[in-house]
């Protein structure tokens, strides 16, 4: 009870002596602030659309004009009392001296409680473009601090900026500070970071929409552990060990030669490899075979299959989404995926393929009627079987075909290949501007308007040329009858274009890619969005690209999410990230060169056991990172150890591997299970999203108790194992091999050989080790 | 929450009385209210009538209305006075009194799919997100009890997925056989084909192999894998589920109680689910969509099935003190017209419907809400499925406002709309 009495005195006395100074308090400059840095104006409270509570503020400051129209006039006018401002919902709500669903979000003496107070009694002034802000930056933190060895607090620094009208400001206290990793350093007050532990992390500040972030490097003191500096094979190590080296971290051995060889089978073509290919591996003493096997991995035809699947995923090959029925579906989404698949197994450079996915129109100056026939027997083959021949099209027009005549998903396509090929993350900007980058509702649209001209229906021409060749068949009565014509739909360039309008003016925005110049040519604006691309656009569109790849093979991106580039998420190795786009670039968008720079460095061939610090920093890459077999990989190397066939039921997909599959859907339960199971992404929305990064309890339960695992466990490789006329330990051995492509230690073949022994029968025995085998985290991941 | 804060408004005069300011007033009341309430519930159990419940011939019945929107059926007096509900819930009417009617529900999707979708997630469908369901909710907020799924759907419901949510917090679906006994319940029970024993020794077996892999420890993904198995083990150790589906052990005037349909059977396993610390069970019962010959199948078929199950699970509930922390919800993804058709049927109508609820954290006795004469759209206090779905998780959480973190690393709130029915939530 004491602080409610005690409060409004003091809040009056800090009131009055801030008025004395004569300061006026502004509202853009201190009280918008205000909003996110308590955590009002997010998401999920009263930024979200519909605000909330019937009060809604623009979602992280982006219009201060409407927050200062919602406090001064919403609610009747009840969210400021000007004749006693501390009676007003404004304060009262946060301060919970009335209900709020939000909670308290500070107290009654603090600053933000008298700031509010004292702007309120002021009449709630409100200076138009008070707080726009010029420019934004961190003073006072080193990027690097010297070496600490206990949790302490680090140099205080400040967030200054410069607003429209030249006035410079310090607004630590205003804005809205987090570090990337609180685990390593955390914001602990205004100005202050308080280290936790060794590494490096970036510190943000956001203030009125604008943010300015600073990496900040705790090294571990020289002293601690036996120190070992990775060797270079090439300039990507350097760029790892000298972050090492700056952090004072010592990297853990290169890995085992068994090790390497699972880790590289599954990363690249997403299979185990066989006893015998670990044997010949081990007995190979060329000095290069890491290196040859390396190439003989990238060459193989799953290899290309992973990097469909992939691509598959980001482009965002759903079954659901095609025209027509399942099994027709079905096939659509196979040729989308060997259309990829061929193109990387060609090794087409990567630019070329962008360009396939982009540039699509159906007939591309076929005469209609030709096209009409050739096109009405294309659609009759699929239905029966998805259509060989699919990948030798220049285009993949199947990515094209999304609504129909009078809507075209333009903003859908736009987020999604912004996310795909720029790795940016645009939707937010789709309703305000975007809270992490640069990106406005303008840039948004412009960039959606490229895709406003494509159209996926019936073109006048196309409806005209079906109604004659309908006639025609009526004349002619073929027979046998030729295939039906009625819902033929094409890909064609409409002139009755309707571009998304700037959010202010209400004018039609020009067409223009994210940070580039607008297109002015009436040509076919992908097209030019291309050659964009393959010019200005170029280094953002490799340094996606590389991104994605670096995240394949280490488990996450050098910037991560990886499809969120932005101001604020600065890569963990900005000069190893340009290094690589540059050698992208100049080797021509050879992916399978940049796939052998990464595979052959020691970074990415170190051992995934522990350094001699206990800590795990997967940024630092000092020991290779755990990973979760991506679903399709699961089910394969799931079915490589257990020594049996994929069953697909029905479908006609025999001998093929999960991997392989377009589809999202898959009729046969057990597959359909396990891609459910292990988190196939269902390719819905255009982010990446949708994988899942971690295990679960319902994965375990179905390795250990599912029946049909547990019989396939019996009947495969074990049954075939069990006739042949080797001993105990040699079947051990295989079993070691075929799961978790080593030998089995000392202890561990000894433990095996007891169990079998002490089993009921010698069946039951292999079978129960078998079991044990398959259920450990070692055959469960990539490591 | 913008009435009470009018209605405290109006109270200032005694307040200042005992000398009070408003600000004061208000903070003690502000401090009663949000004191952070002590969820009620700890389970709940979801009786999902697929199709479309008429619930003008269940829990809002029009006596007074003409024969047209009448419908056949009597009407009985209730356990709460003045309030009746059909003849053929005359077991629930029994014990009405201990439970809710919210008779003032309503949205705008009157077709299966979406208004599933609507119903069992409290959102409104959204193509940009795949709402998680109050199932999936529940389990992600309330931490799990050992050896036990926290959120089981027997059989198959439409809409009980996670959604965007993650697949981790997906049902286990299961479907149960009608035949009582100790059950092997696939994906959370072991097989025949492996012992209790046997599973024991490969677990060990199994331990020991995980030893060279210890080296990975300071690895999240490596040691949130182990807390997987573990409780894994623990779930197929303990078989907690499968004892619980055998109803062979209760005793025949409880299963009496519950009736012997399939509803009812289920009805019972959820109650043992719940027991043995599920937090979250869904049931169905399908045939709801009658379009046609509406009487005869509610009478004959659907209704004495709804009707014992739950004056089952209530009385049952009641008995074994599990009442105050179970929440117990009946509906489905919308009502039908008012106004019968041609054939004795009625069609989608989803302006007004009622729901059935009882147990943990709800003011009981009650009926919340009203309907016009005729039933076709609430006169008082009308409610979304938002408004449902809130208060549900309320009683379950304690939580106004659920956060939830999504794979993709985005906090979202859970609700787009709505708040909580606080006349019907304590």
């Amino acid at each position: 009870m004491r602080s409610i009495f005690v409060c409004p005195l003091l809040v009056t006395a800090l009131f009055l002596s801030e008025s004395r100074a004569g300061d006026v308090v502004d509202f853009e400059r201190q009280i918008v602030p205000l909003f996110a840095k308590h955590g009002c104006n997010g998401g999920a409270c009263h930024g979200s659309f519909d605000g909330r509570g019937g009060f809604r503020l623009s979602l992280f400051s982006y219009d201060p004009r409407a927050d200062y129209l919602a406090i001064t006039r919403g609610e009747e006018g009840r969210r400021i009392n000007l004749i006693d401002p501390k009676e007003s919902l404004l304060l009262m709500k946060p301060l919970l001296k009335i209900g709020h669903q939000g909670g308290r979000r500070f107290d009654a003496d603090s600053e933000s409680a008298r700031l509010i107070t004292a702007w309120i009694a002021a009449g709630a002034p409100h200076k138009i473009g008070s707080g726009r802000v010029e420019k934004i930056w961190i003073e006072g933190l080193p990027r690097q601090i010297a070496p600490l060895s206990e949790p302490t607090d680090l140099p205080p620094f400040t967030v200054r900026v410069r607003f429209a009208d030249g006035t410079e400001s310090d607004v630590t206290r205003f804005a809205e500070l987090r570090t990337q990793d609180e685990s390593i350093a955390e914001v602990v007050s205004p100005g202050r970071l308080w280290f936790h532990t060794f590494g490096e992390t970036v510190l943000s500040a956001h203030y009125l929409g604008e943010a300015a972030t600073q990496s900040v490097l705790i090294p571990r003191p020289r002293s601690t552990g036996p120190s070992r500096t990775l060797s270079a094979a090439n300039p990507i190590d350097q760029f790892i060990a000298q972050k090492h080296s700056a952090l004072g971290v010592s990297p853990t051995e290169r890995s085992t030669d068994e090790e390497f060889l699972r880790r590289i089978t599954m990363h690249a073509i997403g299979a185990l490899p066989a006893p015998e290919d670990v044997r010949r591996f081990l007995l190979d003493h060329r000095p290069d075979k890491r290196f040859r096997k390396i190439d003989e991995l990238l060459a193989h035809p799953l290899h290309a299959a992973m990097w469909a699947t992939k691509f598959s995923e980001w482009t965002g090959n759903d079954t659901d989404m095609f025209p027509g029925e399942l099994p027709l579906q079905t096939h659509y989404a196979q040729m989308w995926q060997d259309w990829f698949r061929e193109r990387f197994a060609q090794n087409v450079p990567y630019d070329e393929i962008v360009r396939g996915v982009l540039c699509s129109v159906s007939r591309d100056g076929e005469p209609v009627s030709e096209w009409i026939e050739r096109e009405a027997a294309l659609v009759h083959q699929i239905r029966a079987g998805h259509l060989e021949e699919y990948p030798k099209q220049k285009h993949l027009d199947l990515f094209w075909r999304r609504g129909d005549d009078d809507s075209f998903p333009a903003e859908d396509v736009a987020e999604r290949l912004a996310a795909v090929f720029l790795g940016v993350r645009i939707q937010c900007a789709q309703c305000h501007k975007h809270p992490f980058d640069r990106w406005t509702q303008t840039d948004y649209r412009a960039f959606a308007n490229i895709f406003t001209q494509v159209r996926h229906g019936q073109s006048t021409e196309l409806r005209i040329g079906l109604l004659d060749a309908l006639e025609a068949r009526r004349a002619q009565k073929a027979e046998p009858k030729p295939p039906p014509l009625a819902k033929l739909t094409e890909i064609y360039l409409t002139d009755r274009i309707h571009d998304l309008k700037d959010p202010v003016s209400g004018e039609p925005l020009v067409p223009k890619p994210l940070g580039g110049s607008a297109f002015l040519s009436a040509t076919d604006r992908r097209e030019q969005l291309a050659d964009w691309l393959a010019s200005d656009g170029k280094d953002q569109l490799a340094r996606a690209f590389v991104n994605r790849l670096w995240a394949m093979y280490f488990g996450r991106g050098l910037v991560e999410p990886i499809d969120a580039f932005s101001a604020t998420n600065p890569p963990t190795h900005p000069e190893l990230l340009e290094w690589l786009t540059q050698e992208f670039l100049d080797s021509g968008y050879d992916i399978r060169h940049l796939e052998r720079i990464v595979l052959n460095s020691e970074s990415y061939q170190l051992s995934s056991r522990s350094p001699s610090g206990p800590e795990n920093d997967p940024r630092n890459y000092a020991q290779c990172q755990v990973q979760v077999l991506p679903a399709a990989t699961a089910v394969d190397v799931l079915h490589d150890a257990l020594g049996v066939p994929i069953d697909w039921g029905n479908e006609a997909l025999t001998g093929k591997r999960a991997i392989e599959l377009g589809a999202t859907k898959v009729r046969q339960e057990l597959v359909d299970r396990m891609f459910e199971l292990f988190g196939r992404p269902l390719r819905k929305t255009p982010c990446d999203c949708e994988r899942t990064s971690s295990a679960t309890v319902r994965q375990s339960l179905f390795l250990m108790s599912d029946e049909q695992i547990l019989e396939k466990l019996r009947s495969g490789r074990l049954k075939t194992l069990l006739e042949t006329p080797l001993s105990e330990e040699a079947v051990i051995e295989e079993l070691f091999l075929a799961a978790l492509s080593r030998f089995p230690t000392p202890g561990e073949r000894e433990a095996a050989r007891q169990f079998v022994e002490q089993a009921e029968s010698r069946e039951h025995g292999f079978e129960g080790l078998w079991w044990a085998i398959l259920n450990t985290r070692e055959f469960l991941t990539i490591h | 929450m913008e009435p009470l804060h009018r209605r405290s408004l109006l109270k200032v005069g005694t307040a200042g009385l005992l000398g009070l300011s408003l600000s004061d007033w208000l903070a003690l009341e502000a401090k009663a209210k949000q004191e952070p309430s002590r969820p009620k519930a700890t389970g709940m159990i979801l009786v999902w009538l697929s199709g479309g419940p008429a619930t003008i011939d269940m829990w809002d019945p029009k006596p007074e209305a003409p024969a047209e929107f009448r419908g056949e059926f009597e009407t009985i007096e209730s356990a709460i006075p003045g309030i009746r509900l059909t003849e053929p819930l005359a077991r629930t009417a029994k014990v009405l009194d201990q439970c809710v009617l919210v008779r003032s529900l309503g949205h705008g999707l009157p077709a299966h799919g979406p208004g599933t979708q609507y119903v069992m997630t409290g959102n409104l469908p959204n193509p940009a997100r795949e709402f998680p369901s109050l199932g999936s909710l529940t389990a992600y907020s309330l931490p799990p009890r050992q050896g036990m799924p926290p959120y089981v759907t027997l059989g198959r419901a439409e809409g009980d997925q996670a959604g965007d949510l993650g697949a981790a917090w997906n049902p286990f679906e299961v479907a149960a056989s009608p035949s009582s006994g100790q059950q092997k319940v696939p994906g959370v029970s072991l097989p025949d084909t492996l012992p209790v024993a046997e599973f024991e020794k490969r677990n060990k077996l199994r331990r020991i192999l995980e030893e060279s892999f210890q080296s990975r420890d300071n690895q999240p993904v490596a040691t949130g894998m182990t807390g997987f198995q573990e409780q894994a083990v623990d779930i197929l150790r303990s078989n907690r589920i499968g004892r619980a589906f055998d109803i062979a052990e209760e005793p025949q005037s409880i299963r009496d109680l519950y009736g012997r349909t399939r509803l009812a059977q289920d009805a019972l396993r959820a109650r043992r689910l719940i027991e043995a610390g599920a937090r979250f069970v869904t049931i169905t019962l399908s045939g709801f969509d009658t379009h046609s010959n509406n009487f005869n199948t509610l009478r004959n078929q659907l209704l004495p099935a709804v009707d014992a199950a739950l004056a089952g699970l209530v009385t049952d509930l009641k008995e074994r003190g599990l009442l105050e922390t179970t929440l117990v919800c009946c509906l489905g993804e919308f009502a039908r017209t008012p106004r019968v058709n041609g054939q004795a049927g009625r069609d989608h109508w989803s302006r007004s419907m009622a729901a059935f609820l009882a147990g943990g954290g709800l003011k009981q006795g009650q009926v919340h809400g009203a309907t016009d004469k005729r039933g076709e759209s609430p006169i008082t206090t009308p409610h979304t499925p938002d408004d449902l779905a809130q208060t549900l998780l309320h009683c379950l959480t304690g939580s106004r406002n659920l956060v939830l973190n999504l794979p993709s690393g985005r906090d979202v709130a859970a609700w787009k709309n709505g708040t909580v029915i606080d006349a019907i939530a304590r």
